[in-house]
């Protein structure tokens, strides 16, 4: 449950040309994208291949210069040292791979933190441990199995505390039981009020973690649960619930006050204790009824929201889409 | 200068563990044993044969390491996705380039100090005795067009592909080596503007400036301040290289 959610991320009419060559065609591979990424939130990345996705998340990180717009992050442009908050687990192996474990992490740290050498060793030690690889840590990457490549990119995207991780595909070609620690792993951060960026194809991992969806299709930002206020094309993506705690006003008064404001009515009302718990499924009643009982001087103790992402419209977007 | 010495490093440590270094050094060893056995061919001149075979071997496999590591260490990484998990970290990409330059340049240093040392342990076999100055100094000048060579192979592979590069280095090497002698060797009826062209690009690009043997084996004793002139010849080139792959590095899209 949320009341105020801060915007970690905002990409601004974000925009992407490739030109791959003189005689070639452009290719508008982003187009005009502006959308937030709410602090402590995971926000799935949702698109076919070639949606946009990919491009935008290297934009993100600097990979990939915009043709137009901006990056901003923590209310600034994202510059190379604020890069260091950020952190990245790409889709496929990316390691190099005649480096040992504790080498790919030693290296990163080195390049992320300043911290010093035992400091350095400490770390690495409990961040392997942490993702069950502390007895191989002497093994190049080339001799690790998928399942433990993928557990290292993890630690590697992680161990410098970032409070941004970008997950591309993090799941992919991973047997079960890989894909159930890794998914408690990402739970776990996520829980510990870190903000998550999961770029998927794969709908049950955004039903496990997001919170967020922002759907891609043809380079343009086509759904996003964010915009909470209003309808999409038609179609709502968010199941919402908006609640109103009002301290020590009865019944009577909340029914002449739905009566005389002509306020359209409360989905639910509770008692609890002295308070007077009203629910709403739209945001637009909610924000009436809050504006009327401030009006009215009633004492509002919360003011709150509880948004789940609508999975069912989310699948059918998606698999309508193809 | 945190983060270059972390690449540098991490770049030393990946080059030592290339499938190549063995084969290298393996190979560098056989041209010792081969230089010492030339010797043998004759017994007025088998000073000459030791160290032209040592030099011309020297010249010839030290260059193409470092082309093939110039190249690989970019355009390949590139193509393996290496270079896009390092460049998503808070690093400038000219210190990326800097960084990768340096680790080369130290590795490439590393294998001929090796080298020398071989080298000498087969001279003194021979009974030709300790080297002088003279003989590091034409080993340094060799390692010196390596650099150069290296971060020409930097430069192309930040903007072309690992093949492409590959083979314009290749092109420009022999350039390198050619041009001083086809400048001179040009028939006098050719037109006045390709004379002048290729003077002009033999001024620029000659990598025969690092090639001292003919004094070794002659034994004429070497101007100093024109063996400088030529360290600082190959440290501008680098330079010049180093500064155009950094720019073109900073506008690539790293798709």
């Amino acid at each position: 449950m949320t009341s105020v959610t801060s915007t970690i991320l905002e990409l601004k009419n974000l925009h992407k040309v490739f030109n791959h060559d003189l005689f070639q065609k452009k290719t508008i591979a982003v187009n005009d994208v502006s959308c937030d990424f709410l602090t402590g939130k995971c926000t799935g990345l949702l698109g076919h291949n070639g949606a946009g996705k990919t491009t935008a998340i290297k934009m993100i990180l600097g990979l990939i210069k915009p043709t137009k717009g901006k990056v901003i992050f923590d209310g600034k442009p994202l510059t190379i040292t604020r890069k260091s908050k950020i952190g990245y687990m790409p889709e496929v192996n990316r390691l190099p791979a005649n480096l040992s474990c504790e080498e790919v992490l030693e290296f990163h740290l080195r390049i992320y933190t300043k911290l010093g050498h035992k400091q350095r060793r400490d770390l690495i030690q409990s961040s392997l441990e942490q993702v069950s690889l502390d007895k191989v840590k002497r093994k190049k990457i080339k001799e690790l199995s998928k399942g433990m490549a993928r557990r290292l990119a993890w630690a590697q995207a992680t161990i410098h505390s970032p409070t941004l991780v970008i997950l591309d595909e993090p799941f992919s070609g991973l047997d079960p039981v890989a894909r159930h620690d890794l998914l408690n792993w990402i739970k776990a951060y996520k829980a510990a009020g870190n903000t998550l960026i999961l770029c998927t194809h794969e709908l049950w991992t955004v039903r496990e973690l997001c919170d967020e969806v922002h759907i891609f299709k043809n380079g343009q930002l086509a759904y996003t649960t964010t915009d909470r206020a209003v309808d999409q094309h038609g179609i709502r993506l968010n199941a919402a619930n908006y609640h109103l705690a009002i301290a020590g006003v009865d019944d009577e008064s909340l029914k002449n006050l739905l009566e005389h404001q002509k306020l359209k009515p409360w989905s639910d009302m509770q008692y609890k204790d002295f308070l007077v718990q009203l629910h709403f499924n739209e945001y637009e009643v909610a924000v009436a009824w809050l504006k009327a009982c401030v009006e009215q001087g009633f004492i509002i103790v919360r003011f709150s929201d509880e948004v789940s992402i609508d999975h069912n419209t989310i699948y059918k977007l998606f698999v309508g889409d193809s | 200068m945190r983060h270059i010495l972390a690449i540098c490093s991490e770049t030393f440590l990946l080059l030592r563990r290339d499938r190549v270094f063995v084969p290298a050094l393996t190979i560098m060893f056989l041209l010792c044993y081969f230089a010492g056995v030339a010797g043998y061919w004759s017994i007025e001149t088998y000073r000459k044969l030791i160290f032209d075979v040592l030099a011309a071997g020297f010249h010839l496999i030290g260059a193409l390491i470092a082309i093939f590591w110039g190249t690989k260490l970019v355009a390949d990484a590139r193509r393996e996705g290496t270079t896009e998990l390092q460049l998503a970290a808070p690093i400038k990409r000219h210190n990326w380039i800097i960084g990768k330059f340096l680790g080369l340049t130290f590795m490439l240093v590393f294998i001929g100090m090796i080298l020398v040392v071989v080298s000498q342990g087969m001279l003194l076999q021979q009974d030709v005795g300790w080297m002088g100055l003279d003989e590091i100094t034409m080993f340094g000048l060799i390692v010196c067009s390596w650099i150069v060579l290296a971060s020409l192979a930097i430069l192309f592979s930040t903007i072309a592909g690992y093949t492409t590069a590959m083979f314009s280095v290749f092109g420009m090497w022999i350039i390198g080596l050619t041009i001083r002698n086809i400048s001179f060797a040009l028939h006098r009826d050719t037109p006045e503007f390709i004379k002048t062209s290729v003077l002009q690009i033999s001024r620029a690009w000659d990598l025969q400036r690092f090639n001292i043997v003919e004094q070794i084996t002659t034994q004429t004793p070497l101007v100093y301040q024109d063996v400088q002139w030529n360290f600082i010849y190959g440290l501008t080139l680098c330079l010049i290289l180093l500064t155009l792959a950094c720019i073109a590095i900073n506008n690539k899209d790293m798709a």
